[in-house]
């Protein structure tokens, strides 16, 4: 995995030192919780274990168990707690180890977290985050490897963050600690080592701002999580072919910075939409959409998706190679597309 | 109720357990692992002796030998399979 490129930092002047992902996400919990004593931390192995991935390391020696609780496994126990810690006036951060484990608990993202604002008229909020994971590669086989915050992208009342970079994972994080909505932060987890500049001390990034990662002029991929730093490679591959490939990042699902992306498209002329959700049925059909309406007049070629194949996630590493999006198929896709071979 | 309990780690790479102590897991694994325990009431009724359960316990370990050799032997799957048993 490649370190940040500079336009990823871009407009967010202040000294900056290099951190991993998973410590950037760390230092974004800690801060908060310093800030605001109603911050929770509640998941399974997540206090003296510091989670499987080691990510919350050393939290519960500075917040003790009352506040990093290691809780038994139910996932739907958990979430529907922080449901009810939430409306009652705390901020907790559920930690569902890994992103398939939503299945446990979704009645309480879907049909209690997301609908509670709504169905009260607006008496009652859900400020909860639950903080996740995704993404294959590991060899962890079919039921720790999905990506699917396709499934609660298209449930209205909920917030979808998946960040791509340690920056941006501490600003978005503080985001949506702060935000007064239920968010879903899904993290990619082979991304918990990669390393890049995060500033130090208090920054948000708002929920809905799209960021260019790579200025370009022939062709746009979208890309999400850790398939931004796939298009990058790509990007880098196809200047060899005298393509100039920009990369966007819209960091946020819902809300989408759909501006953003169509803006691009509209300079660019031609689109790939590339994510590690399977492609049937997944986000990447949905931004296609907002692309193809909103830059018809602009477009040079169809809008494609590079999704994951739609199969359960294999554990044998030949098989699962072939199911997540790569550099050179993405760069493949984009030279047919631009009419070189 | 039914209490249990993970002798080992969560993962292969879980080796130091900080969160447990050493004590506590071996109390477990020697005093309350269920295999031993009918193992201790098979000998304690008369069901069993010991040359039966060093017999079973031997058979197993070749079951779980052979099995593991085959598994380390084999090649690893053709890229072409990835999407058989998708469905049936």
């Amino acid at each position: 995995m490649s370190t940040l490129s500079p336009q990823a930092t871009a407009g967010i002047p202040r000294s900056a030192r290099e951190l991993t992902f998973g410590q950037a996400i760390k230092e974004a919990l800690a801060e908060e919780m310093r800030r605001d004593p109603h911050i929770f931390i509640i998941g399974e192995d997540v206090a003296e274990a510091g989670t499987v991935f080691k990510v919350l390391a050393g939290l519960v020696d500075e917040f003790g168990r009352e506040r990093v609780i290691d809780s038994p496994i139910s996932e739907a126990g958990i979430t529907g707690l922080g449901v009810g810690a939430a409306m009652t006036g705390m901020r907790p951060v559920v930690d569902l180890m890994f992103g398939d484990f939503i299945a446990l608990a979704m009645d309480q993202i879907v049909n209690q977290a997301a609908k509670v604002h709504y169905m009260s008229g607006g008496k009652l909020h859900v400020p909860m985050v639950i903080r996740t994971t995704l993404g294959a590669t590991r060899r962890s086989a079919a039921q720790h490897s999905q990506s699917l915050y396709a499934w609660v992208a298209h449930v209205p009342g909920l917030k979808v963050v998946l960040p791509s970079t340690p920056a941006d994972a501490k600003g978005l994080l503080k985001a949506a600690i702060r935000d007064e909505n239920p968010v879903l932060f899904f993290e990619d987890k082979m991304m918990y080592q990669l390393k890049g500049n995060v500033p130090e001390g208090d920054y948000t990034i708002p929920l809905g701002v799209a960021e260019i990662k790579r200025p370009g002029s022939d062709i746009t991929f979208v890309a999400t999580s850790s398939m931004v730093h796939v298009a990058l490679a790509a990007a880098t591959q196809l200047d060899a072919s005298g393509i100039s490939a920009e990369v966007v990042d819209p960091r946020t699902l819902v809300p989408l910075d759909a501006e953003a992306l169509v803006a691009s498209v509209r300079r660019t002329g031609r689109a790939i939409v590339v994510d590690e959700g399977c492609e049937r049925y997944g986000i990447t059909a949905e931004i296609a959409s907002i692309i193809a309406d909103g830059a018809f007049d602009y477009l040079d070629a169809p809008v494609k998706r590079l999704g994951a194949l739609n199969v359960p996630v294999p554990f044998s590493p030949t098989l699962e190679d072939e199911t997540v999006p790569t550099p050179e198929r993405l760069a493949a896709m984009a030279r047919s597309l631009c009419g070189r071979t | 109720l039914c209490h249990t309990y993970r002798f080992r780690g969560h993962h292969v790479g879980d080796i130091n357990r900080p969160y447990r102590s050493t004590d506590e897991e071996q109390s477990w694994i020697n005093e309350r692992d269920p295999i031993g325990t009918l193992a201790r009431w098979l000998s304690q009724e008369g069901i069993a002796d010991g040359a039966d359960l060093e017999r079973i316990e031997q058979r197993i370990r070749m079951e779980i030998d052979a099995g593991l050799r085959v598994a380390l032997n084999a090649p690893y799957p053709d890229p072409r399979e990835v999407t058989t048993d998708v469905y049936a």
